[in-house]
């Protein structure tokens, strides 16, 4: 039988269960080792018996006491009667705080958010719907330059881009709002609880954002109309003069929002960055409520952009110099000629891409080169293009049949333009093809 | 609906007294110190072995309760909590050094403090809880916020370390002037014994 030295201790003090204690009893009987051991401490437990102490401090004392200790429970503890319960107040709204902050900037889908704004948004006036064009086409740009663009969202935008020119302005508004709320519910696929927060705090941006202003009807002035004419000839000087003039004239009023917009927009891109910034920072506050003031903060993102990406095309521009030249060199060199609207110089630089090397950058060159054949109205060749896209992969095909068939039906070959959409586009895409089918094949059954 | 406490006696359980001392009730707590008073003041007697610095612990450790009220957690033995407040207390005030006693009349007060003296002041305390109060190992390792068998082991040394203390002290002649060994002092490392690039 094995010692007890351990429990011999917890015996000798009776802090032993009896039936323990019964065993340690039967083993000191004849473990003489553990025996002398027990009477050591009962020795030593008998020699503690000795120390008396008083106890006791005295009346005077234990009266003292209970006066102080009577003033310390009257008397206002900070920390526990102030600080500790108004803690877990400000620990929460620390926490609120954080969530909201970890969500706003992380967590947040900016794109579907945007994107559902606009289509919830009063868009009546012909002017607003040309403004929400420009910021559709800087953002198509904008993807174009991604590293890997979401393909969707540029077939629902590019369809966006092309409704007929001809279609009713009331039809017009309404298929623009449907396809940004396609874009936005795609930009939405992932796990459900995000999006029920971001519907939550999109809520609760609307209860404090100002109500929009109620949209005027009616036809824009003749001055803007020229003003407009001049943008859309690239004649950004004159242009930007109209526009001006629109602003200053205060029987223009109605179409204020839209010249200072659109100013802001050609300041950017002739250089004057300082103007286009305080025109855009302007917007939100003067135009509160209106499409403009919503799509000027991401105009303004988009043209910041722009003018970052000029460093990289100088430092492309070296390689070339030195003849190192890659993929990346023109496909960037193709980007930035984009950006400053010069399709030509693009449509050069990505096939050159195209023609000499291969790769992710041959994909995308592929996929931009088509937009500018589409830009510059040559149809034919952006047929052949959007073709060849069935040789890469399922989404750059779906993707393709769409540019096909809009590229058909530009050609006014409609039953082409139907064959071209598969089974696959079709169901991937819905938005996009109801418009496409419902503008240009004259069906709206055709599905 | 607002939560009446119920009415005080001198027969209230603990935990109801601290439930009015939590509600500021100056009698509650006049009570709690009838009922524990003479703990706190034999604690701290044997642990400081001086009656002024004992009264000045009891004093600061009652008044560190009073503070503390809401720190008892409802269900917890209110000894125990009290224990762990004159522990901790004790400890602050132990003397770092403590001169080697000599009892002069070789009374068995003495003796057992003298052997005590060899004891850490966790050691101390341990045992006299235990010893002198009644704790079992469960609630001294409470009171100490260590785990029972550290406990255990601990007052195993402690006792072994007291019987050792005992026997030297019963073979230099009981009644004679008791004569304990020199206490290890903690040598202070002068500069030029610390190794040289030390930070």
């Amino acid at each position: 039988m094995a010692c007890f030295e351990d429990q011999i201790l917890e015996y000798a003090t009776g802090n032993l269960s009896e039936q323990e204690a019964d065993r340690v009893r039967g083993h000191i009987k004849y473990c003489q080792k553990c025996h002398a051991y027990y009477l050591g401490l009962l020795k030593t437990e008998a020699e503690l018996i000795a120390w008396n102490v008083s106890g006791s401090f005295g009346d005077a004392f234990d009266k003292d006491l209970i006066i102080a200790c009577e003033e310390r429970l009257e008397a206002k503890d900070i920390i526990h009667d102030i600080l500790k319960p108004s803690l877990k107040y400000v620990y929460l709204a620390l926490g609120l705080l954080a969530f909201f902050a970890v969500y706003r900037y992380a967590l947040f889908n900016e794109t579907a958010a945007v994107f559902s704004r606009i289509g919830s948004s009063q868009i009546s006036l012909e002017t607003e719907a040309k403004d929400l064009e420009l910021y559709l086409e800087q953002r198509l740009i904008g993807e174009f330059r991604e590293e890997e663009p979401d393909l969707c969202t540029l077939a629902t935008l590019e369809m966006a881009l092309n409704l007929p020119a001809d279609e009713p302005a009331e039809q017009r508004m309404a298929d623009l709002k449907y396809l940004l709320n396609e874009t936005a519910a795609a930009a939405r696929k992932r796990f459900f609880l995000f999006n029920a927060l971001d519907g939550a705090f999109l809520a609760g941006e609307d209860v404090f954002r100002p109500k929009p202003s109620p949209v005027p009807s009616g036809k824009p002035g003749k001055e803007f109309l020229l003003a407009a004419a001049a943008l859309e000839s690239k004649e950004w000087d004159k242009a930007a003069e109209l526009f001006k003039a629109v602003m200053q004239n205060p029987s223009c009023a109605e179409e204020g929002k839209a010249a200072a917009f659109r100013l802001a927009f050609v300041s950017d891109v002739t250089g004057d960055y300082a103007g286009a910034d305080r025109l855009y920072s302007l917007l939100p506050e003067k135009y509160k409520g209106s499409v403009e003031a919503l799509l000027a903060p991401e105009m303004k993102k988009f043209a910041q952009a722009r003018r970052n990406y000029s460093s990289l095309v100088e430092i492309e521009a070296a390689r070339i110099k030195r003849g190192k030249e890659n993929a990346s060199t023109y496909y960037i060199i193709g980007n930035e000629k984009m950006l400053h609207f010069d399709l030509d110089g693009a449509a050069e630089a990505y096939t050159r891409v195209i023609l000499k090397f291969y790769g992710k950058n041959k994909r995308h060159s592929k996929i931009n080169l088509a937009w500018c054949f589409m830009r510059k109205g040559d149809y034919k060749n952006a047929v052949d293009l959007y073709g060849n896209f069935r040789l890469i992969n399922l989404d750059h095909r779906i993707y393709g049949d769409f540019g096909k068939s809009l590229a058909y039906a530009r050609l006014g070959d409609i039953d082409r333009a139907r064959e071209a959409i598969s089974w696959e586009a079709k169901r991937e895409y819905p938005g996009a093809y109801k418009v496409l089918a419902e503008n240009y094949f004259q069906s709206k059954r055709s599905y | 609906m607002e939560n009446k406490l119920p009415a005080l006696n001198k027969q209230s359980p603990d935990t109801a007294l601290l439930l009015h001392i939590r509600d500021r009730n100056p009698f509650a707590f006049e009570l709690l110190y009838e009922r524990y008073r003479k703990h706190a003041a034999a604690f701290a007697q044997r642990m400081l072995c001086d009656d002024s610095k004992a009264a000045s612990a009891v004093k600061e450790a009652m008044l560190r309760a009073a503070a503390k009220r809401e720190s008892y957690r409802l269900g917890s033995s209110v000894l125990t909590w009290l224990f762990r407040i004159f522990y901790h207390v004790c400890l602050e005030r132990y003397p770092r050094v403590k001169e080697d006693r000599k009892p002069e009349a070789g009374l068995p007060e003495e003796i057992v403090a003298g052997a005590f003296d060899r004891l850490d002041p966790e050691h101390r305390a341990m045992v006299i809880m235990q010893k002198y109060h009644s704790l079992s190992y469960n609630n001294i390792a409470d009171v100490v916020g260590r785990k029972p068998s550290w406990v255990k082991w601990q007052m195993k040394i402690a006792y072994d370390l007291l019987g050792l203390e005992f026997q030297r002290i019963r073979n230099s002649g009981a009644g004679k002037a008791v004569k304990t060994l020199p206490r290890k002092k903690k040598a202070k490392k002068s500069p030029a014994e610390k190794p040289a690039g030390g930070k």
